[in-house]
């Protein structure tokens, strides 16, 4: 209901899952968990929102680009696998 | 950098973008080839089937209730006329026998033209809408399908070079196919073209503050410009075999402005400050609060606004008076809403009010608690509608047409739209309107 009472169903969604960041008991690994290891860190993120394993390019370039940019944390990574396309179509 | 600064300096990088030429989807160089008569149109959808009779013409009670011949204007901010002086009921309290003051000094029908007697291209209310935004009915709409043609919201984005958020459609609730109205399943139209929707009673109400209401604040270029990164990563994955999911094309500075709004409604609603009407008892006043709201925070072009609590007139007349009479209420608030807070619009919006379908002639046979007969929308009373503008370029005072001489055409309403923001050359060529439709200006 809420949604649709959104134009913008990307804002809409946006919205709903940044209120759900700000619940409390919200279960995301740590930078510390999700550093030490990526990989299974990506692959455990890919099974939990699209329900199937990254591809090799997939994993490498997330990889890249957590690596090389300091401000991405699980819970940003969560956020962006929330509102993509794939999760939202299944 | 704080978010409001973020937006700020977006908001003068899109100005510098704006100032410079630059080539529209259209392929033109620069917007709107036609003369601009206003900044900023209004258009409401009034209000959910309205007979001529208790409206136009003026007749109350008389005629409709057999042993109630009492006539009268319950529409006094709208139309000119004097108010009837037995039988109240339409009022407020007990009863409803107090009636709302009026809010304009000057009707809208004084400040501009009415048309007495337009012709609805559909007796119900989504191809009465439909005809509204788009300016034509298509035999094989569906409900619950978005418009098969074109809105009026995507022609002014396409050919007038408008963005997401300079279009507004502000929906009654979300029942039917209303949410569906701010944009079309047109190939070369569509979500990309479409304008922004709130149903603001539900988005703002408890239920949905609860998981709307207290959104975590990322930095926008430290989070939220990486997280979108990883986004687009996905959606491009996604692309090569589903398919992209609709999208109104705000830019990120639009959706940060759109967020802030929506905390500030949220606050507001909480604390009892949304502009809303002097009576705000019925959802239609409720959703003109959050219009006002919506049109001072981002100034549209077009605000699109529809209202329908007058559809109860099919099981309670004295209802549907009720709310015919708030309807009025809401529409006043509005323009002097407009008129007094919003300086960047006063005296530079038209104001255009079309309900999008009649009422029929004889009643049904369900009696209300004052033992009142109720109406449905069928037969042809219910193609029986009126026009009612007002703003610059608008003759004052001016009644054309009569019972004996309609003028004009519900789909007129989206043409006129197109004619004073300057894209009527545009729409009449990609001929997609009903036939005869054309500006209201033609007619005066």
């Amino acid at each position: 209901m809420c949604i649709e009472s959104i134009g913008d169903k990307e804002l809409a969604r946006e919205v709903i899952i940044s209120n759900f960041m700000n619940e409390p008991g919200v279960l995301i690994p740590s930078a510390e968990e999700m550093n030490a290891d990526m990989d299974a860190f990506i692959e455990d993120t890919y099974i939990r929102f699209l329900v199937r394993y990254p591809t090799e390019a997939e994993k490498l370039w997330l990889k890249n680009f957590i690596t090389t940019n300091p401000y991405v944390t699980p819970e940003i990574v969560y956020f962006s696998f929330a509102l993509s396309n794939e999760y939202m179509y299944y | 950098m704080k978010r409001r600064e973020f937006i700020a300096k977006t908001g003068l990088a899109a100005a510098a973008g704006i100032a410079a030429p630059y080539i529209l989807p259209s392929g033109r160089l620069f917007a709107a080839s036609g003369r601009q008569m206003a900044g900023h149109v209004v258009l409401v959808m009034f209000a959910g089937g309205v007979r001529q009779q208790e409206s136009v013409l003026q007749r109350y009670l008389e005629g409709s209730q057999q042993n109630d011949p009492y006539a009268g204007n319950i529409m006094y901010n709208m139309l000119t006329g004097s108010a009837p002086v037995q039988k109240i009921v339409y009022g407020t309290g007990p009863g409803g026998l107090s009636p709302i003051p009026q809010l304009l000094n000057t009707s809208l029908q004084q400040q501009g033209t009415l048309f007495r007697e337009v012709s609805a291209l559909s007796a119900g209310h989504f191809g009465g809408l439909n005809s509204l935004v788009q300016g034509s009915t298509v035999t094989t709409q569906g409900l619950k399908q978005r418009p098969l043609n074109p809105t009026i919201f995507e022609y002014l984005r396409r050919h007038g070079g408008y963005s997401a958020t300079d279009m507004w459609f502000v929906g009654n609730g979300i029942m039917n196919s209303v949410p569906l109205l701010n944009y079309s399943g047109h190939a070369d139209y569509g979500a990309s073209y479409g304008a922004n929707f709130f149903a603001p009673t539900i988005t703002f109400n408890e239920n949905c503050q609860a998981y709307l209401g207290d959104a975590k604040v990322y930095h926008p270029e430290n989070e939220l410009a990486p997280m979108y990164r990883i986004k687009e990563f996905l959606d491009n994955s996604f692309e090569q075999y589903a398919g992209r999911l609709d999208n109104l094309g705000n830019t990120e500075a639009e959706k940060q402005q759109i967020k802030a709004f929506m905390e500030t409604m949220y606050a507001k609603t909480n604390n009892g400050t949304v502009a809303m009407p002097p009576i705000t008892d019925n959802g239609d006043a409720a959703t003109v609060g959050y219009a006002c709201e919506v049109i001072r925070e981002f100034k549209p072009a077009l605000t699109v606004i529809n209202l329908n609590a007058v559809d109860t007139c099919h099981s309670d007349f004295t209802g549907y008076l009720r709310n015919l009479h708030r309807a009025d209420h809401a529409v006043g608030h509005l323009w002097n809403f407009i008129q007094s807070e919003v300086p960047e619009m006063a005296n530079n919006t038209t104001l255009i009010c079309t309900p999008e379908c009649g009422r029929n002639l004889e009643p049904n046979n369900i009696l209300d608690e004052n033992d009142w007969r109720s109406y449905d929308h069928s037969d042809a009373n219910s193609l029986r509608v009126f026009t009612l503008m007002a703003g610059p370029n608008i003759p004052q005072n001016l009644v054309v047409g009569s019972e004996s001489n309609p003028v004009g055409g519900v789909s007129d309403s989206m043409m006129t739209i197109a004619d004073i923001l300057g894209i009527r050359s545009e729409v009449q060529s990609a001929g997609m309107v009903a036939p005869g439709t054309t500006s209201l200006f033609d007619y005066l």
